[in-house]
């Protein structure tokens, strides 16, 4: 259960189904990758791939109906606004997480400097699990951080909670989903 | 007299509102699996997240009338099936319910008694709520007892029915998949292993078979998480789904095998109902 290889897999059968089934849904003709240099999309693109055939997933705007794919984590639809995109499938899968499947870590300069505040992008991302997924109110789940880094995340999620309501299509991998389940 | 009883618990897709293709898919099964029973997901002919076109494929449904529209078509199934879709009340309320048809006339409806309406789910926005749970005969002498998703997370209703004398409990349910990164001991979705706790628990504790159909697929951002079950009167797993793409679980239900349940096991025959609806009444909580 807990083979990296398996869970690779696992992750991109769940989020392959759900871009297939969007694609499917809006009529489009595949997708095209956002933020084509970063190394997240090397995953995206492999699961995407995997889910429709390489020919249908473009790393470069086309002519015609493409779906936009953005590469953000869950911790960057949290914490900050990303470019906005139409599905978002590495959107439950936090930034530490993520960069354990496809390293180097490379998160956006604002979720950087909150990580460095915290103490690291494990310590940032514990946190912000024991809020969203645990559901803990915000002082419990914030209270592992240094009081100075808890209070940067506290505004950042406070000032991120528009983007995150209306953020893309993400699948759902997790027991809160931002844009299906996590509304605050 | 209860009379060995083949079965088949198809695990289905379904899309919202593309009725034609749902019944054909639920056709498709039922003829695949060629048995007197055929149990189909929560709203296996209508598609989950049907929101606002709720009220736009709902269909009135009587006992022994047929069913409406383009539902009619099953009236080529030659055995049982148990489908879900939308019944328009006689008081134009939509509710999410189970239907046992046999070729193509409605035997029995069972309407949903508890709509999840938290985190992701919206039911009660939408379904009005059921209020009776009432056993039905099934083929080959059997007694069954139908549950809709959030119903089975509300054990008393499966107390009810095994009270009321039900064999086998039949659960159709459009369960989501979560726990992803975890994963399950079966399958893609940790969140399988609480179902498969409950079914199991409930067939061990009331001495019954547990047949779940859940459903398989994508609206949306949501995968469904398959994992369908059919488990034997000792809690014994008999047959499993994949948590990825339809499948069709087969089993014979066996008198002896339910006899050889309930002989050691004597919690069905000590068990009080009496006694439960005395101290619910006397705690204030049934009436």
């Amino acid at each position: 259960m807990m083979n990296p290889e398996a869970r690779r897999e696992r992750l991109g059968r769940v989020i392959g189904g759900v871009t297939r089934q969007a694609v499917q849904d809006s009529g489009s003709a595949g997708v095209v990758l956002l933020d084509a240099a970063a190394p997240e999309s090397g995953l995206g693109y492999e699961w995407c791939a995997a889910a429709l055939g390489r020919e249908r997933v473009l790393a470069a705007p086309a002519p015609g109906a493409w779906l936009s794919v953005g590469t953000a984590s869950k911790t960057t639809l949290l914490l900050a606004s990303p470019a906005p995109a139409a599905l978002f499938p590495l959107g439950d899968i936090y930034g530490s997480a993520l960069a354990g499947l496809c390293p180097p870590w490379n998160p956006p300069a604002p979720i950087r400097d909150l990580a460095d505040a915290a103490g690291g992008p494990e310590a940032l991302d514990a946190a912000l699990r024991r809020w969203a997924d645990e559901r803990r109110p915000l002082p419990e789940a914030l209270a592992i951080l240094p009081a100075p880094a808890a209070a940067l995340v506290r505004d950042a999620l406070f000032a991120n909670r528009f983007a995150r309501r209306h953020c893309g299509l993400v699948p759902k991998l997790s027991s809160r989903t931002p844009g299906i389940d996590l509304w605050e | 007299m209860r009379e060995s009883l083949p079965i088949a618990v198809a695990q289905l897709d379904a899309r919202p509102q593309e009725l034609d293709g749902n019944v054909a898919r639920g056709s498709a099964a039922a003829g695949e699996a060629s048995v007197p029973l055929l149990l189909t997901p929560e709203l296996s002919l209508t598609g989950y997240d049907l929101r606002d076109a709720t009220a736009t494929v709902a269909c009135p449904l009587a006992a022994g009338e047929p069913l409406p529209g383009p539902f009619a078509a099953l009236a080529d199934i030659s055995g049982h099936i148990v489908v879900g879709l939308v019944e328009r009340g006689p008081d134009e309320v939509p509710y999410n319910a189970l239907v046992l048809a046999e070729r193509g006339r409605v035997r029995h409806v069972q309407r949903k008694l508890y709509l999840p309406t938290y985190g992701m789910f919206d039911e009660g926005r939408y379904f009005g709520r059921g209020e009776r749970l009432q056993p039905v005969a099934l083929p080959n002498g059997w007694l069954g007892g139908f549950l809709i998703c959030e119903d089975f997370w509300h054990p008393g209703l499966a107390y009810v029915l095994a009270a009321a004398g039900a064999d086998v409990i039949c659960v159709a349910a459009a369960a989501p998949g979560r726990g992803v990164w975890q994963g399950g001991e079966h399958g893609d979705f940790a969140s399988a292993e609480a179902w498969e706790l409950i079914a199991r628990t409930t067939a061990a504790l009331y001495s019954v078979y547990v047949l779940l159909a859940n459903r398989v697929g994508v609206e949306g951002g949501v995968s469904f998480a398959g994992g369908s079950l059919i488990v034997g009167p000792t809690g014994d797993v008999v047959a499993r789904g994949s948590s990825h793409g339809p499948a069709l679980l087969h089993a014979t239900l066996d008198p002896a095998e339910l006899a050889r349940a309930r002989r050691p096991a004597h919690h069905g025959r000590d068990d009080r109902p009496a006694l439960v609806a005395r101290e619910l009444q006397r705690l204030g909580l049934a009436s």
